[in-house]
């Protein structure tokens, strides 16, 4: 009987075996993937990384502005005057006699009591509910601060941008006089003659040599809510913010977890241009994670929806997208990287004909000098 | 020749292709059962309310720990009830979240129901989450939110009781920038005991409400929030109704 030649048939095999192996192999090895996002969300947060702070606000004009998690607000005003806000009619106003001056030894300082209590400060123009408040500066954030960003539906346009983590500190400039409510605060730099009640109305106008308002915010939580008249062409620094998580994802009132995409979306592969986009749907979910060399490259803001449009990229060693229940993993895989990038497939075509060639090439050498 | 070396080999691919694919989601923070409570973070993947209560509490802070071991909320209930224990941050960033509380023994009358929990497993792990992060609401009847709540104001410690409830703090969230009046009446009285005005209330934002209660009888209270939206004029309305016993034995 004759024997079965396995070595011959093991070497006859094993460039099938090897390609498969390698392909297999290829198919399943996903590695961090240089991906591009491009969301439109209604809330997001990120954690700034880097060397040194990152400017997340630009200088922006407001038509108001709420402050919550502050730990001093300090002012030079030369003119002072309070209200009662239990004066405040159901229309929001205030009659001017209901204004009492106030006695000032500046700088005027706000302190906010325990935070428990959620203290808080409003101002506005004293004009009119719709004249311009004034600018806030540039507003910066240390490597390590959490920033999440909301926007609102509402007219006017309404954003929250809260920083958590590391000391912020904002300089706002008012234009002429305006007015500022704050509850449960202390006072000191302004006598008033009654006793402060936990919520107090304000109208001040600032001394022409210190025009601004400088705000500490609190370490563990500092919140800014902004309102504009009209969408601003820029809000959010465009040079680009260094991050090393982000995340797209809201809480509802059940304390449920939902995707905050509220509008088109997309993920792309800068290096691997043929690679197919991932579309993404409103209530997508997208997790990131593992990022390197991650960047913030803008926030926009849609003028007819108010939500936020998010250009982000950089590497990812976590990508996942998709709908609750069917989230899949999106790093592209070596296969993927193979298949796309021509020289590496030159190469392997090389290797894949140099192969099989020097094999026959060997067997016709080895019986030609037999 | 050895058989194993294929099975060896498989072996081998299998662990690589695992290591590729990274590690499993794991860790012990996510939402779960866990004694006598459900707690954890809310695994990330409704309707919303233009005024939502987020806390009733009593004015008591505990200052002795930013996030100490233990917590415990401690309410008085007039008679023998469900109540449905929520804790949650006022202001999320860690998508905290603790409910379904299972007590040991059947909620009762008086201050006798006591609801604790370590703080290792989940809260001290959340990195600067303090104590006055977290909202509590003792719900009675129903665990959902609602325009008419119902609930027991919670004593939220770690060691040291307070002997009388001299004060309460209502937390809300509004939906949107609004005018708001805070007012609270005792039990089928049209004059209030109590009467804050808020002319400006950001959207999206917690606010409280404090109540001075020290000078207040025991009984039955309902606090009515009125007011509208800023953009929109709609008009904002929710009652938070309670029983303010001042002695806590």
């Amino acid at each position: 009987m004759r024997r079965i030649p396995w070595p011959r048939i093991a070497l006859l095999v094993s460039p099938t075996v090897v390609a498969g192996i390698l392909t297999l192999l290829l198919m399943n090895w996903k590695s961090p993937s240089h991906a591009q996002l491009q969301i439109s969300t209604g809330r997001f947060s990120f954690h700034v990384t880097g060397p040194e702070p990152a400017q997340v606000l630009d200088s922006v004009q407001l038509r108001s502005i709420t402050i919550e998690g502050y730990s001093t607000l300090e002012l030079n005003p030369d003119k002072a005057e309070s209200a009662n806000t239990a004066d405040f009619s159901t229309a929001g106003k205030m009659p001017e006699s209901a204004w009492k001056p106030v006695r000032l030894t500046p700088p005027v300082v706000f302190k906010a009591q325990q935070p428990s209590l959620e203290p808080s400060i409003t101002m506005e123009s004293a004009e009119t509910v719709s004249h311009p408040l004034g600018v806030l500066d540039r507003l910066w954030a240390r490597p390590g601060t959490q920033v999440t960003v909301n926007s609102s539906k509402s007219s006017p346009l309404q954003l929250s941008v809260r920083f958590s983590g590391q000391p912020t500190v904002a300089i706002l400039s008012p234009v002429g006089s305006f007015r500022l409510f704050c509850d449960y605060a202390q006072v000191s730099g302004a006598t008033l003659a009654r006793p402060l009640p936990d919520s107090q109305a304000f109208r001040f106008h600032l001394a022409g040599s210190r025009p601004q308002v400088q705000v500490r915010g609190a370490p563990n939580s500092f919140g800014l809510f902004l309102v504009f008249e009209n969408p601003p062409s820029t809000v959010f620094s465009r040079d680009g913010i260094p991050i090393d998580a982000i995340d797209f994802t809201r809480q509802t009132s059940q304390g449920k977890v939902e995707s905050s995409i509220v509008g088109a979306s997309e993920l792309s592969y800068p290096d691997d241009p043929k690679a197919d986009p991932v579309r993404l749907n409103p209530s997508d979910l997208v997790t990131l994670g593992d990022l390197s060399q991650f960047r913030i490259q803008r926030i926009a803001i849609d003028p007819s929806t108010h939500s936020l449009l998010v250009t982000a990229s950089g590497f990812a060693g976590t990508l996942r997208t998709g709908s609750i229940g069917f989230v899949r993993d999106r790093r592209l895989t070596r296969f993927d990287r193979l298949r796309h990038n021509p020289m590496l497939l030159l190469l392997f075509s090389v290797a894949g004909w140099a192969f099989p060639t020097t094999v026959a090439g060997y067997k016709l050498f080895k019986e030609l000098t037999q | 020749m050895n058989g194993r070396g294929p099975w060896l080999a498989l072996a081998g691919l299998l662990a690589l292709h695992t290591s590729i694919a990274g590690p499993s989601q794991s860790g012990g923070l996510e939402y779960q059962k866990r004694a006598g409570r459900y707690e954890g973070i809310k695994p990330k993947p409704v309707a919303g309310y233009d005024i939502e209560l987020l806390s009733a509490r009593a004015d008591a802070p505990d200052t002795s720990d930013p996030m100490p071991d233990r917590l415990r909320i401690r309410f008085y209930l007039g008679s023998p009830s469900d109540a449905f224990i929520c804790v949650r941050e006022l202001d999320y960033r860690y998508y905290y979240w603790l409910d379904q509380v299972q007590p040991v023994v059947p909620w009762t009358s008086g201050f006798h129901n006591v609801f604790e929990w370590p703080s290792s497993d989940v809260l001290k792990q959340l990195a600067s989450l303090r104590m006055d992060d977290l909202g509590v609401t003792v719900r009675l009847d129903r665990p959902e939110p609602a325009a008419i709540e119902h609930v027991a104001p919670a004593i939220f410690y770690s060691s040291t009781l307070p002997a009388r409830v001299n004060g309460y703090l209502f937390s809300f969230r509004l939906n949107g920038s609004a005018h708001i009046t805070a007012s609270i009446f005792s039990a089928d009285k049209t004059e209030p005991v109590f009467r804050e005005v808020f002319p400006r209330k950001a959207g999206g934002a917690p606010f409280t409400v404090r109540w001075d209660a020290s000078a207040a009888p025991a009984g039955s209270y309902r606090l009515v929030i009125g007011g509208w939206f800023s953009d929109t004029n709609q008009a904002i309305s929710q009652t938070v109704t309670f029983f303010h016993q001042p002695v806590v034995q």
